[in-house]
């Protein structure tokens, strides 16, 4: 099916099995979930290995599809270990994974090419050469920065289309102002703790590219020395409103940030984007 | 032996500072493209960068704006292509779609990876290494041991910031310019900028923002240096002239020694000058497994681990 031709999909994230009841009874495609210790969620919103299976099943029954979110960056003595977490996973039954180290994107696919490869919004896609950099080592979708305009996002998206290759926007999250996000360690240069966290040993808490904890230095109050202060606080967005413009992009997956999220509020988001894509195809 | 590199952002620099000390030169400012006489943003200027510090002996590297979006891209493809025939020692890219842009545009040029561009893994380096990156620059963020666990899984160089501030993040937006009340780039871009909270401070330089306090390992340098790291780097963007001139002098002189054999290395005048150079004091970085800001060490009034807190998280690793 050309990719134009898609039904644009809605992807809302998974933290627990009492917002997967809920989100099994939503209008949407998929959801993303992480392995406890390796995603950007804070690890009560993760789950266990052996649960994967489980959550792959619950979420067939019903059509939908599980994306697993393995997004954190491996210490170069884990790496090993992290290939082992991802393909337990897919002998579990995932179809789809999210990755931020390119060398994870390439094992996956040289030994499960069946498999769909998601970069990331963790790789900072930044433009069409970034994507198709992606596109290369194999990946399916690229998740694009929060960062890009509406324009930029459609010229990476129409310059992947004919390698049949997609673009994800996350339509509502949070926007790193100070730095870009994915490129950030100042929270870990300030502050950074060692943690146990189930089958990962060690945890970078603070580096939101080892651990997913960021601490968010930035909120603080920064004054130059003109004692202006700097506004440098990260923003939540909800970009609803560049939801036309995305369609027209041809933008196919919008994803909703925020693995703590209550499910009444995801309901609600699901409800506006579905509505506002609903509203946007009546015109054509 | 080894080689002791830093930036040069534009030639106002190159002609002004003796880089004697320095092996290797980065031409260029990464962090913005806008930076009043970035050398690598006109091929002009990389030409004429090229040919005053070959004159001067030194391999030389053009670093590239790190974080290029679609409006970027065409203007750095052509500057790439300009530069074709030049005789640069290498291309420094921040960024894995700039890597694909020097392989498609089939230019023979030793690709480094800066340190924007987030590489954690051996793994991924050997990827690269395949794609024609020789020399990777690990995300700070990793501790020694992963660090020289990359520099001997991987085929490629890895570069060892030794001293100088830590680049902690870069931005879309020029921070500078944005509190400049209207003022043009030329105007503000090399005023000092520091931030504090509190007792925290931080440097920004436009759109890149740096540690407060200068990453220091010259009491660890011999053990590096033994280790095997051979290739090191001093980070000097925003630094003035003496700055740049005196830690590159320090270093050379120290590494030298080091690789006669000597253990004795430390000097107190050396220690003198690099504290005075650096009012907002020092850290390790992240080496230690700690903060980025801590000071772990016997000089400078730095923190000592005991070997009780090392073993329990050897173990824990």
């Amino acid at each position: 099916m050309p990719l134009a031709d898609k039904r644009c999909e809605i992807i809302v994230p998974c933290g627990d099995f009492q917002v997967l009841s809920c989100i099994l009874s939503m209008d949407v495609d998929a959801f993303y979930f992480g392995i406890r210790g390796w995603s950007r969620a804070d690890r009560n919103q993760e789950f266990s290995l052996f649960q994967v299976e489980e959550l792959c099943e619950r979420a067939q029954e019903k059509g939908k599809r599980a994306l697993l979110s393995f997004n954190l960056m491996p210490s170069p003595m884990e790496a090993e270990q992290a290939w082992r977490v991802v393909r337990e996973a897919i002998l579990r039954g995932v179809k789809e994974v999210i990755c931020s180290d390119p060398f994870l994107a390439i094992r996956i696919k040289e030994n499960y090419p069946q498999v769909d490869i998601h970069a990331s919004l963790g790789a900072v896609v930044l433009s069409s050469e970034e994507a198709h950099f992606w596109a290369d080592l194999g990946a399916s979708r690229v998740v694009l920065s929060p960062h890009l305009s509406s324009q930029e996002i459609e010229e990476i998206t129409l310059s992947l289309a004919s390698r049949s290759v997609e673009t994800e926007v996350m339509i509502f999250g949070v926007r790193c102002h100070a730095t870009m996000l994915g490129l950030c360690r100042m929270s870990s240069y300030f502050d950074m703790n060692l943690e146990n966290s189930g089958l990962r040993t060690v945890i970078w808490s603070g580096s939101s590219k080892r651990s997913g904890v960021c601490y968010r230095t930035c909120s603080q109050e920064w004054l130059d020395h003109k004692g202006r202060e700097w506004e440098w606080a990260p923003e939540f967005y909800w970009d609803l409103w560049k939801l036309p413009a995305l369609l027209q992009a041809g933008v196919r997956a919008l994803k909703i940030g925020g693995r703590g999220m209550g499910w009444k509020k995801m309901r609600a988001l699901v409800k506006a984007i579905r509505e506002k894509i609903r509203e946007e195809e009546s015109y054509v | 032996m080894f080689e002791l590199s830093t930036h040069v952002p534009t030639l106002d620099v190159l002609e002004k500072v003796d880089l004697s000390p320095y092996h290797a030169l980065y031409l260029g400012d990464p962090t913005c493209p806008m930076v009043p006489g970035n050398i690598s943003s006109d091929p002009v200027l990389v030409e004429r960068a090229l040919q005053l510090a070959k004159e001067e002996g030194k391999k030389c590297y053009l670093s590239l704006y790190a974080e290029p979006r679609n409006r970027d891209l065409p203007w750095l493809e052509e500057l790439l292509e300009k530069v074709a025939h030049l005789p640069l020692d290498g291309i420094e890219v921040h960024n894995l779609g700039l890597v694909r842009m020097v392989r498609r545009l089939g230019l023979s040029f030793p690709i480094h990876l800066g340190v924007f561009a987030n590489l954690y893994t051996h793994e991924t380096a050997k990827l690269l290494y395949n794609m024609g990156v020789v020399r990777i620059f690990p995300n700070p963020e990793l501790s020694l041991e992963e660090v020289d666990y990359i520099r001997t899984h991987a085929p490629t160089q890895v570069t060892l910031q030794i001293h100088g501030k830590i680049p902690l993040g870069i931005s879309e937006d020029c921070f500078i310019l944005e509190y400049s009340g209207g003022k043009r780039c030329q105007e503000v871009c090399f005023e000092p900028h520091w931030l504090v909270s509190g007792k925290w401070k931080l440097k920004n330089i436009g759109r890149a923002t740096l540690s407060g306090k200068d990453l220091c390992l010259i009491e660890y340098l011999g053990s590096l240096y033994w280790r095997g790291f051979r290739v090191f780097y001093i980070q000097t963007l925003r630094e003035s002239l003496e700055y740049i001139e005196t830690i590159g002098n320090i270093y050379r002189r120290v590494l030298e020694k080091i690789s006669q054999g000597v253990d004795d290395y430390l000097e107190a005048s050396d220690l003198e000058s690099m504290a005075s150079l650096s009012p907002q004091g020092f850290c390790n970085g992240y080496l230690f497994r700690r903060s980025g800001h801590r000071y772990i060490g016997r000089l400078f009034g730095g923190e000592r681990i005991t070997p009780m807190e090392v073993g329990k998280e050897g173990m824990e690793q």
